[in-house]
């Protein structure tokens, strides 16, 4: 070898290491650790009461500009027109108090008087004409969080004015007398109108007037929320929260038991498994509300061997549904009550609520099959798996309808895939989760019982019932609470008798947090109380 | 050397094409409509006027080929397009991740690289010793342990168990040391066992009892006369590890909540977000197509005898 040649490669060498670590280097500046990148506002970890919160949650709660939202509402950044209570009734929130005029097409909104947005602007009428009008611009948008389609929360608006600085009148081409329920949550959220840009996105970070502001994101790392004082409400107790995203269901456990976070909350924070495994660890609080999610199984009445009601009733009389909530999801749930969960006190009926009855399914089923044996087939999500216990349900499922002679085939598939075959109407059973965001029982019913509901169209599971469409028609414009019950009373209780659609559970969402933090709740929407949080002295 | 890089990167664009036009193909023929899927990620059920004005928008009525070459046309002009899910651009999604990924992978890289030699050689010196027979076993199980468990059981042991290092987030200090574990064990035991087989092989070679006879000392015969022989294979396996550790690097990010490209290419998989597939295909692609040249470069360094590019030196 040449002594030139070995020195050049020698050179190359030489040189090649600084370069790489000029570029990591430069990469570690630019990348600061997150616990000192906060900007706004000192004081956090200096003194115990002022330390920022960590909170685990399993995905990002802020999307970015081409949100509809950018933020979801568990960040308690904004807030909307109208809120829903724990029971599901709406209830005022920057709207104080709302009026529907006799023909059901124009509502007059009063808004909370003295709310303003976290940078000190008032909040009035103009800036709820500028949300609404850029929500009909950009509708339909998608969002993990929330798809944004005015149709849906509002029907047809034929306009929207400013009457006076607190008055705003949405008027509609269609009578829509429970618009309050549909509009409520992020349907009505609102934003500060510099934080829109005219494209129809966010200009950065939105303000809004919620009890926390948002002060730094980084997508799928961190948001940082930060007390809001100017907020209208009870101010929280505590100024600096840090939403912590952790994907990995058992990473995110680690991390609470490692120390590095103060709670796990928020939609699938803990696997029900896993709360069984921290109930009873030291210094840590495990707890589990329910919330508006509920567990269905739905069958193909549109071909056999469903399509014989008295073989669905059979099924649903064969389930056992404590035994799937006692030991498939430890008891973090309610077994299934009725097609509308009985968090909604004001619409749910016991009426709906299926019998157990195995001895009776075995005869049903004889009744129907004469003897035959029947094939049926269940496909389920492999994805969302370790989420929800859809193949132990599943192989359950399987060996209680052996003895009625049905013979279930399981499939499992990736979600994406599944819904494929769904919409295709390739199935008999299907396992379905339905969450009520909105509260309006018409909501539950069209989807799953009107003939042109989702469930029958989309998932092509032929169910055709003229009483159950009369009824949903009359109940979408009957005023009188006490008759609208007894509609939908009457569907609870056809929902029983034709059975389309069995309610397995409604589920309750686990969250834990260490003895470091108090006050920690979830309300039905999933959302963690972080306005409730205090720090505890240790 | 400079004309044989320039031809070997023309000559990777074929490849990459076959690759994007690979990874359009199987995500469309796996079953799921893109459009719908992007309505129901919040869980609710679109209306059928909603998800038509949507499918029109993401331009999914268009036929296959017009799609894929629209597509193409972008890319070549530096557009890759938006994302389905999220409208994002996709450029600017996969940019602000390839940051973390690469840290991630070229860190895990050079500890496989660094554990894999060194462990053995010095298994291969110490041949059929207690320290030699415990390491083969070690290796033979670290090499079929996946991952992801891995990834688990450092979190379980240093994190929940011992609290010595961050079980989860990006950070360039003790936050990169359990994923850069979790995906270097793998190919550093399978570097291992390749380094002792290489090592034995040259050992017993003339050259190096000549230097042994010559009066060397050991480090010197080992350094000088072993490792450099036995170096070519063993650098060809780190070149294809590289892409054990891009996509071993798709899970274990996300358990170790590492905001690099693998949450984002998860997501973009289960919602057939394809313009987000299209682009991580082709960027993982370059990758992995850079990190085999410069194991050709290597061979160069290494072995004078080597020479790239058959051509320019054949005068």
């Amino acid at each position: 070898m040449s002594r030139g040649r070995y020195l050049n490669r020698r050179l190359i060498l030489a040189a090649a290491i600084p370069v790489a670590g000029a570029w990591l280097g430069a990469c570690g500046e630019a990348a600061p650790p997150p616990r000192d990148a906060g900007a706004a506002g000192g004081g956090a970890g200096t003194s115990a009461p002022d330390r920022e919160v960590v909170i685990g949650v399993s995905r990002d709660l802020a999307n970015g500009p081409q949100d509809p939202f950018f933020l979801h509402s568990s960040a308690m950044v904004w807030e909307p027109l109208v809120g829903l209570d724990d029971a599901l009734r709406p209830v005022p929130a920057l709207a104080e108090r709302w009026d529907l005029s006799p023909d059901g097409k124009t509502w007059t909104f009063k808004l909370r008087p003295g709310v303003r947005f976290s940078d000190g602007t008032p909040f009035d009428a103009g800036a709820v004409v500028k949300n609404l009008q850029r929500y009909l611009k950009i509708s339909p948008r998608s969002s993990p969080f929330f798809t944004m389609d005015v149709r849906v929360g509002y029907g047809q608006i034929a306009g929207v004015q400013q009457a006076d600085a607190q008055t705003v009148v949405i008027q509609l081409e269609q009578p829509a007398p429970f618009m309050v329920n549909t509009m409520s949550n992020f349907f009505s959220a609102m934003f500060h109108p510099g934080s829109l840009a005219e494209s129809g996105d966010f200009t950065g970070i939105p303000l809004a007037t919620g009890p926390f502001k948002a002060v730094e994101w980084k997508r799928d790392e961190y948001l940082l929320l930060e007390r809001n004082d100017q907020y209208w409400g009870a101010k929280p107790a505590v100024r600096r929260i840090r939403l912590r995203v952790i994907p990995d269901a058992s990473a995110r456990v680690s991390a609470l038991l490692a120390r590095e976070v103060d709670a796990v909350a928020e939609l699938g924070a803990l696997l029900p498994a896993q709360a069984q495994q921290l109930k009873g660890q030291p210094g840590i609080t495990v707890g589990a509300d329910p919330i508006s999610i509920s567990q269905y199984l739905a069958f193909n009445c549109s071909r056999p061997p469903f399509d014989d009601v008295r073989l669905r009733r059979a099924v649903a009389m064969a389930i056992d549904r404590d035994a799937i909530v006692r030991d498939l999801v430890y008891g973090y749930a309610t077994p299934g009550k009725s097609l509308l969960s009985p968090i909604s006190k004001q619409w749910f009926s016991p009426k709906g609520t299926p019998r157990y009855a195995p001895a009776e399914a075995q005869k049903l089923a004889a009744e129907a099959l004469a003897g035959r044996k029947v094939e049926a087939v269940l496909p389920f999500s492999s994805s969302a798996g370790q989420a929800r216990p859809y193949k132990a349900m599943a192989e359950l499922l399987q060996s209680l309808l052996r003895p009625l002679g049905i013979e279930l085939r399981l499939q499992a598939l990736e979600n994406a895939a599944l819904t494929d075959l769904t919409n295709r109407g390739e199935w008999n059973l299907r396992f379905t989760q339905q969450g009520w965001a909105n509260g309006d029982p018409d909501f539950i019913f069209s989807a799953m019982l009107a003939s042109t509901g989702t469930y029958n169209v989309m998932a092509k599971a032929g169910f055709k019932h003229a009483e159950a469409d009369e009824l949903i028609a009359a109940g979408k414009v009957e005023r009188d609470e006490r008759k609208r019950f007894a509609i939908y009373e009457r569907l609870q209780e056809l929902a029983v008798q034709e059975m389309p659609v069995l309610p397995l559970y409604h589920e309750h969402a686990p969250y834990a947090y260490r003895d470091t933090i108090t006050g920690l709740r979830q309300r039905v929407n999933y959302q963690p109380t972080l306005d409730g949080i205090k720090l505890m002295k240790n | 050397m400079a004309q044989y890089l320039a031809t070997r990167l023309l000559a990777a664009i074929p490849t990459l094409l076959a690759l994007t036009l690979a990874a359009f193909v199987l995500t469309t023929a796996a079953r799921g409509d893109p459009a719908l899927l992007a309505l129901q990620q919040a869980g609710q059920e679109p209306t059928p006027e909603a998800l038509a004005a949507y499918r029109r928008q993401l331009g999914l009525d268009q036929p296959f080929a017009v799609r894929y070459l629209r597509w193409l046309g972008g890319v070549v002009q530096g557009d890759l397009g938006r994302s389905f899910l999220s409208q994002r651009p996709v450029g600017a999604m996969l940019q602000e991740r390839i940051r973390p990924t690469l840290i991630l992978g070229l860190s895990a890289l050079a500890l496989s690289t660094a554990l894999g030699v060194g462990m053995g050689t010095i298994f291969a010196l110490r041949y059929d010793t207690w320290l030699d027979r415990a390491g083969r076993f070690a290796t033979l199980v670290l090499a079929s342990v996946p991952s992801f468990w891995l990834a688990i059981a450092l979190i379980v042991l240093f994190g929940e168990k011992l609290r010595l290092l961050p079980v989860a987030g990006f950070g360039l200090d003790r936050h990169l040391v359990l994923p850069a574990l979790a995906l270097a064990i793998g190919p550093a035991a399978s570097l291992m066992r390749l380094t002792r087989a290489r090592v034995l092989e040259v050992i017993a070679l003339d050259h190096v009892r000549t230097a042994r006879a010559k009066g060397l000392g050991g480090a010197a015969i080992t350094w000088h006369h072993v490792l450099r022989n036995a170096a070519i294979p063993v650098v060809s396996l780190v070149g294809l590890r590289f892409g054990h550790i891009l996509a071993g690097a798709i899970i274990v990010e996300s358990i170790f909540a590492w905001p690099g490209m693998g949450s984002v290419v998860l997501t973009a998989i289960s919602g057939r977000d394809l313009p987000v597939i299209g682009g991580y295909v082709l960027v993982a692609g370059v990758l992995f197509i850079v990190a085999n040249l410069l194991v050709d470069v290597c061979y160069v360094l290494l072995d004078p005898r080597i020479r790239l590019g058959m051509r320019g030196s054949a005068r």
